[in-house]
């Protein structure tokens, strides 16, 4: 057997131990699959055994569930649920064993593999913090259908079970215990040991219930699982206004399965509705995405080897220098923050305590955990410590010359190994390392506002940086739970580059009448997170015109600004920061839209009669045409790097799969047609689809 | 006298650094002593290039922490380890605490001193913490032993024959602090022999708040030509962070002899003199020094602050305990073979004008050092104009575990900018006692 081994550990109790060969993981393939068939053929027929414990012989992981290669090669309905049956069915043969089955859950245990753990007869887990119980399904755009939706409820209460498969959480085995997802928490040393003797000891006994009182009581009747379901489905529909199927499918499956007995008929419900999600597009994009993070995780951005960081400096302790802090110290990374005088630096810190405070507050950390965490944050205006930092991340004004002086002023304060990066949204980092005595180790690091929340980074490569570099700050950007994406220098980098022509055109949209809340709400029913003139209020209106002069220089007429944002400018708008934006700012909520702006605009201009559909496609085939000429040109190398680092960088919304994976739906094709006509308009030039969309759209598709 | 033992290496004081000193009660107050010394330590290694990172494997960049601290926090009873560790020195740093009462910071450079100079330690972190405003209020004995007989008690009855003894006076608490500066043998408060020090040297109350007055303006002048930001690194205040604290908050500005007679004698109430102005406030800080063999500090670049010529303690009668520094100064001086008139500077520490003016006088005064120090000279005379020239503890506050480092660190920033050669530092040791040192530039 290669998989599985079963030893008999004595008083007739056998453990099974699952090592999958030549992975650091536990997998359920079709080749595990097989052999688990053959094993409980034998398993069955044994009546000499009182008890079985399945354990992992893997470091962190007990089963990471299924493969999900497999899970996206489901092309039809049929297949799909052959597919899920035959997983199913074999995990339910755990189920009806005639003996005690117990699963050892030493670490990861996640999707299938919480399924097999659920069809045992009981759960132990250990204390490691290795210990991740869950069933991410629905971030994949599907459900559990391995029996975990049908068996998962019955295990814990409603709510709990309701909150683990829609939101995928995971959780450690203490959590798992206190939920009655497992018996017993037992130490992590010796652990598949002392589960089996824990085991033996508990024969017979029955698992652990949740615990019961009114509420429960009240749950378990119909009306209180309709009320409950309901109360989830709200939360559903606000969360995800109703762009994402399988939290709904998963509801739906619930209503019909919840406190019916017969369990092959749940089952078969449950592999129905897992195969109408697996086929949908929208599942193939998320597993796509899903892979396309996993393969980040996997590599370092280029072939070099990257310099372990273990001090950090920042400059400039503003909101991005706070940032950008209190990410280094949230892994750990003492900080050094250098600004110019102690009121500066006392807003990094602030910054950084506001973003620790809100984790205290709803206790994911301890006020121990806190007081460590902030105590890694220390200010200096001397640049004292400096010399022995491995990384300094200059968030300062954004205007060249400075940032030239600071580069200059930086290197002779740090070793000659230690790596400068700007987190710059638009200079050029090739630029920067014209001042400096050793321009390699100068790249760029574009982190995102709000930085504890916006997981991308961009690793821009200036003429001169080296690999070195950028895989040092790659692999920082990842130790700080961040995607990073390597970015070639030009204005704008990736995502500010392809973000302005979309907001600039929101703009053009708003001066020829259509109204503030009209644009923002297409681009939020389109799935944005935020519509586009409420993300400039959010960036800063003063912010985006100096990115959008810098783009507009480089990029000329594509570039260009509507004239309305010269008007609004003038009328002394920053957006959030002053209260006073294209919307009324209250107790920092954009309260309504600002209606004084409507004078500036043409309130019969032509863009009012537009349908909705239009709008999108005027404010996102701009963002297209330029993102095929970055693909071109190499910013990034692959269409699944560029829709990565939107997704991540903007909300671009992820169940359609990012920019280019969008425009291959509708058709590069149609994009082309939709510009040609914006552009033969008075719309003039800036519309024009240029050569490498053509070309793409010539081809058909950017993926290929 | 210990015989002069060959071949011990010169110890330099290489850099120091320290908190801001803050009344206590005031904006330091949230930060309990191991999470306030953190801050002078953990800035202490980063400008000295000692500080460790994350997940460096055994970076030991210094051999040990030692830290004077008079009121030992009851959640860090080894103060320095505590501090050792969120300063982000390496965990096999060991680290201990020192207590010599008010020159326990001295004490820690004391420490640091012989363990270099004998050849032990090669990079020390040496210091004093004080956090006055977190020292606690106990339950008294009565309440106490309430509380055991609690924990006894296994039954019902038990348990209400026990609370049943329980009167509303056992509510009275222990005034930890205030236990802490009464003098456990004449059973005098601190203040009281700086009174009798005042009576028995004829020291008036204008004198006293003269110097007092003096003090300030010395402290402010010195703040607004930015030499105390010289020494301070600021704090950032928890649970928000959303301020800090950059200054010594204690020099005042404008004082006169008229608001000087508003205060009351605080100690004596009937014949005192000694009142809560021309005493030291009770105050949060604490001071973080780097301690290495003058040769290997040299060796490896630093622009080294001073080196330490001597230092030595003294004992005398506890209820003149103000009288400290005269004991400490003339052991040092006879020790090195220096008198007064070599010192540039003289820091005497100010528990109390009264205190620091009858050290003034019983150094000059012939018949003292006859009697009381079995000399056949005078001690010699504190010219003022070297004495305390960037104000003291009247105003800048008296931490009592940070005290003796802060003296010493001020004397030594005071010789860098001036040029001069050579410092003594002393103060006055609540019990009974006087700690000297003698600092010299390079």
């Amino acid at each position: 057997m290669a998989n599985f081994s079963l030893i008999d550990r004595g008083d007739q109790w056998f453990e099974l131990l699952f090592e999958q060969p030549g992975s650091v993981a536990n997998v359920l393939n079709e080749s595990v699959f097989k052999e688990f068939s053959a094993l409980l053929d034998n398993l069955e027929k044994r009546s000499d055994i009182k008890g079985l414990v399945f354990t992992s012989a893997k470091k962190t992981i007990f089963i990471a569930g299924a493969d999900v290669n497999l899970i996206k090669s489901l092309d039809t309905f049929d297949r799909a649920l052959k597919a899920c049956s035959g997983g199913q069915q074999m995990i339910h043969r755990i189920s009806k064993l005639p003996f005690e089955t117990v699963a050892a859950i030493s670490g990861a245990c996640l999707g299938g593999g919480l399924e097999l753990s659920l069809a045992c007869t009981k759960r132990v887990a250990s204390t490691s913090k290795n210990v991740k119980i869950g069933l991410p399904e629905v971030q994949l755009g599907i459900l559990p259908g391995f029996g975990g939706s049908i068996r998962l409820p019955r295990v814990t209460s409603l709510p709990f079970a309701l909150d683990m498969i829609l939101t995928g959480k995971q959780i450690d085995g203490k959590r798992a215990w206190k939920n009655a997802i497992v018996s017993a928490v037992l130490p992590e040393q010796d652990f598949n040991k002392r589960a089996l003797e824990w085991a033996k000891k508990n024969a017979g006994k029955p698992p652990k219930y949740p615990k019961s009182n009114f509420m429960s009581f009240f749950i378990s009747t119909p009306i209180g699982r309709a009320m409950a379901l309901n109360t989830a489905r709200k939360g559903v529909m606000n969360k995800t206004k109703g762009h994402y199927p399988s939290p709904l499918k998963i509801l739906d499956l619930l209503g019909k399965t919840l406190g019916k007995s017969d369990m092959d008929w749940c089952l078969e419900q449950e592999a129905k509705h897992f195969a109408s999600l697996a086929i949908t597009p929208i599942s193939k994009r998320l597993i796509e995405l899903f892979l396309l993070t996993e393969k980040v995780k996997k590599n370092n951005g280029t072939e070099a080897e990257p310099a372990g960081v273990e001090r950090g400096a920042v400059l400039g302790a503003g909101i991005m220098g706070g940032g950008i802090s209190h990410a280094f110290a949230n892994i750990g990374i003492p900080v050094r923050m250098k600004d110019l005088d102690n009121e500066a630096i006392v807003l990094g810190h602030k910054q950084a305590a506001e973003v620790f405070g809100k984790r205290l507050k709803r206790r994911r950390m301890t006020k121990t955990e806190f007081d460590g965490k902030m105590r890694l944050i220390s200010g200096t205006q001397i640049y004292s410590g400096f010399k022995t930092v491995d990384v300094v991340v200059e968030a300062i004004v954004e205007n060249m010359e400075i940032k030239k002086k600071v580069i200059q002023e930086t290197e002779m304060n740090i070793s000659d190994s230690c790596v400068i990066a700007s987190n710059t949204s638009s200079l050029s980092i090739s630029e920067m390392q014209s001042v400096s005595k050793i321009p390699e180790r100068i790249a760029g690091m574009h982190f995102f506002n709000p930085v504890d929340r916006m997981p991308l980074v961009e690793v821009i490569a200036g003429d001169k940086t080296s690999e070195k570099t950028i895989s040092t700050l790659y692999e920082l950007a990842k130790r700080m739970r961040k995607t990073p994406v390597v970015v070639k220098d030009c204005p704008g980098f990736l995502v500010n580059r392809l973000l302005l022509p979309y907001m600039n055109e929101s703009v053009f949209l708003l001066q020829d009448g259509v109204s503030i809340d009209r644009i923002d709400r297409v681009m939020l029913q389109f799935g944005m997170p935020m519509g586009p003139l409420r993300l400039a209020d959010e960036v800063g209106l003063d912010t985006a015109a100096k990115v959008a002069k810098i783009l507009n220089e480089a990029y000329g007429k594509r570039a260009e600004a509507a004239p309305l944002t010269g008007k609004i400018a003038e009328s002394g708008r920053l957006g959030r920061k002053n209260r006073k934006g294209f919307y009324v700012w209250e107790k920092d909520k954009a309260r309504r839209p600002d209606e004084s702006i409507y004078e500036f605009v043409d309130a019969g201009g032509k863009s009012a009669s537009l349908s909705d559909e239009e709008l999108v496609d005027r404010m996102i085939s701009p963002m297209i045409n330029e993102a095929a000429l970055a693909l071109q040109e190499g910013v990034v190398k692959t269409p699944g790097e560029l829709d990565l680092a939107l997704i991540m960088g903007t909300g671009f919304p992820p169940f359609r799969g990012g920019l280019l994976r969008y425009a291959d739906s509708i058709g590069v094709d149609r994009i082309r047609n939709n510009l040609d006509r914006f552009s033969q308009g008075e719309l003039g030039e800036r519309l024009l689809p240029n050569p490498a969309l053509s070309e793409f759209a010539d081809r058909g598709t950017f993926y290929g | 006298m210990a015989a002069a033992v060959p071949n011990l290496r010169e110890v330099a004081i290489v850099e120091g650094v320290r908190t801001p000193f803050v009344k206590a009660g005031d904006k330091l107050g949230v930060l309990p002593a191991q999470d306030l010394g953190q801050y002078a330590f953990r800035e202490l290694a980063e400008r000295m290039g000692l500080a460790d990172g994350y997940g460096r494997k055994a970076r030991v960049t210094v051999d040990e922490v030692i830290i004077g601290n008079v009121g030992g926090p009851v959640d860090a009873s080894n103060v320095s380890r505590v501090i050792s560790m969120n300063a982000g020195m390496h965990k096999a740093v060991p680290a201990y605490t020192v207590n010599r009462n008010c020159a326990s910071g001295m004490e820690a450079i004391s420490q640091g001193y012989l363990r270099i100079a004998m050849g032990e330690s090669d990079a020390l972190l040496v210091g004093g913490v004080e956090s006055m405003s977190n020292i606690p209020l106990l339950f008294g004995k009565k309440m106490t032993e309430l509380f055991t007989s609690l924990f006894k008690a296994k039954t019902l009855g038990q348990r209400l024959t026990a609370m049943s003894k329980f009167r509303p006076f056992f509510l009275k608490p222990v005034i930890a602090i205030q236990e802490a500066l009464k003098d456990p043998f004449c059973g005098m408060n601190m203040g009281q022999t700086a009174d009798l020090l005042a009576k028995e040297f004829a020291i008036s109350r204008e004198e006293q708040d003269q110097f007092s007055i003096e003090s300030h303006n010395k402290a402010v002048a010195a703040q607004e030509a930015g030499r105390l930001a010289e020494e301070i690194v600021p704090v950032p205040l928890p649970p928000k962070y959303a301020s800090s604290i950059a200054d010594d908050i204690g020099p005042r500005k404008g004082l006169t002899l008229e608001k000087m007679a508003r205060f009351k004698p605080f100690f004596d109430r009937v014949n005192g003199t000694v009142t809560v102005a021309n005493a030291c406030p009770i105050t949060d800080g604490a001071v973080a020094l780097a301690l290495m063999p003058y040769d290997l500090a040299k060796e490896r670049g630093y622009n080294v602050l001073g080196k330490i010529k001597a230092i030595t303690a003294a004992g005398l009668e506890p209820e003149r305990m103000g009288l400290g520094p005269v004991y400490a100064t003339a052991k040092i001086l006879k020790m090195t073979g220096m008198s007064l008139h070599d010192m540039d500077f003289i820091e005497v520490n100010e528990a109390f004008s009264a205190q620091v003016l009858a050290v003034q006088k019983a150094m000059a005064s012939k018949s003292f050092a006859e009697e009381r120090l079995g000399m056949g000279k005078v001690v010699g005379e504190i010219d003022p104009e070297k004495l305390n020239v960037n104000g003291g503890a009247v105003a800048l506050g008296h931490p009592v575990g940070a005290s003796g480092a802060r003296i010493a660190l001020t004397a030594l920033k005071q010789l860098q900018r001036s040029g001069k050669q050579f410092a003594l530092s002393t103060l006055c040791i609540g019990g009974g006692q006087g700690q000297a040192i003698i600092l010299e530039r390079v």
